[in-house]
């Protein structure tokens, strides 16, 4: 079981990221709907791994993702972005995330995620 | 290609991607009728349900215009039913005769919005060749079809694409700056030049290109030769999912003979063989331009 910090600017699916998490066993600790807000509810709440969007307004998933790592290297820290997203997915891994998901996705497959980035 | 032709394979390609990513929710509900051009004296948005949906997605890198993508209150009601698992018909007959939607049901409008361009831009990237990028969507509901969009200068052409989702009309609508026509109609032709000459034999003047190339002149000339097991059409969406352990079927026997290219070229077909046991080789069958059989072709 992991406690998750789940950013999405969609509030829609925030809720469908939380609940794939908690249908998993996993714990939602806490939401954030950009970048900056993400970075902010990630060193209050030191969460064990963040779902990051990556197209958000104000600070996107990619600065987020820089500004996490900055701050903690060992962060895990896996992407869910839209198709088309691609090459900035992979920016993402170079820059340390540690999985990507695509979305429309499974429950299955965030939770997979969620279990390799864990082990 | 004229620009008008440009215009509606953008429209065309576009419908293509949008409906894509409905499909992944809602498989068999999504109809795509084809793109139009609007002049300036016609509503885009005639023919959808109002109160509706509009969410805008602008491009922000690579090109320049907008997207609006246009649902009746009913549609998202459906399409965000159908994107968590529910029964849309059910969440339908809910909403019936209510004027507003959850906060949960916009955000899944603009959430589609977001996966429906992105889906668009990525087919966009592939032409151009260069990474075209999207903003968040905007999503806001319309009452009056006046509303939905803003000002068009004449410099814009707007296309509009009709898709129906779960039985509702609903409407795309481009707007696409003169500049990025011009872009997109450069491109596609490159690509449909490409294409011919990928596959067919070109004719040139006193017989076929291999036959007039001067051998004597460029014999030293360094070519790349590549031999093709198979090939398999998917989706852009399955291809970015495939995963280590993942088996993708090609279209090929294992007793058909392979395709050989020179420069991106087909030139003749061969056999897999082996050399020493331990290193692939191929046995040339056929030489010269050859058309082999493929299927699918």
């Amino acid at each position: 079981m992991a406690r998750v910090l789940v950013v999405d600017d969609a509030a829609f699916m925030r809720k469908v990221v939380s609940d794939a998490l908690n249908g998993g066993g996993h714990e939602v600790i806490g939401e954030a709907c950009n970048g900056a807000e993400a970075v902010a509810r990630y060193q209050e709440l030191q969460p064990e791994l963040t779902t990051l969007d990556i197209t958000m307004p104000e600070m996107d998933g990619l600065a987020a993702l820089k500004e996490i790592i900055a701050i903690d290297p060992r962060a895990r820290v896996i992407m869910c972005s839209a198709l088309g997203q691609e090459s900035k997915v992979l920016e993402a891994i170079k820059a340390g995330a540690k999985d990507f998901v695509v979305k429309p996705f499974k429950a299955d497959r965030v939770l997979d995620a969620v279990g390799k980035a864990m082990a | 290609m004229t620009a008008d032709e440009a215009l509606l394979r953008i429209g065309e390609s576009t419908g293509a991607a949008v409906a894509g990513a409905l499909e992944a929710y809602c498989p068999g509900a999504i109809e795509c009728a084809a793109p139009t051009i609007v002049d300036a004296d016609t509503d885009p948005v005639a023919g959808v349900s109002l109160p509706a949906v509009a969410a805008d997605v602008s491009y922000v890198d690579g090109v320049r215009g907008g997207n609006l993508f246009l649902m009746p209150l009913a549609a998202v009601r459906a399409l965000a039913a159908a994107m968590m698992g529910a029964d849309p018909a059910e969440a339908v007959a809910a909403g019936e005769g209510e004027d507003e939607l959850s906060e949960l049901e916009l955000s899944a409008a603009g959430e589609i919005a977001n996966q429906m361009m992105a889906a668009a831009a990525a087919g966009m990237s592939t032409v151009l060749g260069q990474e075209v990028e999207i903003a968040a969507p905007e999503t806001r509901v319309v009452t009056a079809s006046g509303d939905a969009l803003t000002t068009v200068d004449s410099a814009t052409a707007v296309v509009s694409v009709p898709i129906d989702v779960l039985g509702h009309r609903c409407r795309l609508v481009q707007l696409v700056p003169h500049a990025f026509v011009v872009r997109m109609t450069r491109a596609l032709d490159d690509l449909d030049a490409e294409f011919a000459t990928g596959e067919e034999e070109v004719t040139v003047a006193g017989g076929t290109r291999d036959a007039a190339l001067p051998a004597d002149l460029l014999g030293e000339v360094g070519v790349r030769v590549a031999a093709e097991l198979g090939r398999v059409s998917m989706t852009i969406r399955r291809a970015v999912n495939l995963a280590p352990g993942a088996v993708v079927e090609l279209d090929r026997e294992l007793e058909d003979p392979i395709d050989l290219y020179v420069n991106g070229r087909r030139f003749g077909t061969g056999r897999l063989v082996t050399l020493d046991g331990d290193e692939w080789a191929v046995r040339i069958d056929t030489v010269a331009f050859e058309t082999a059989p493929r299927k699918g072709e």
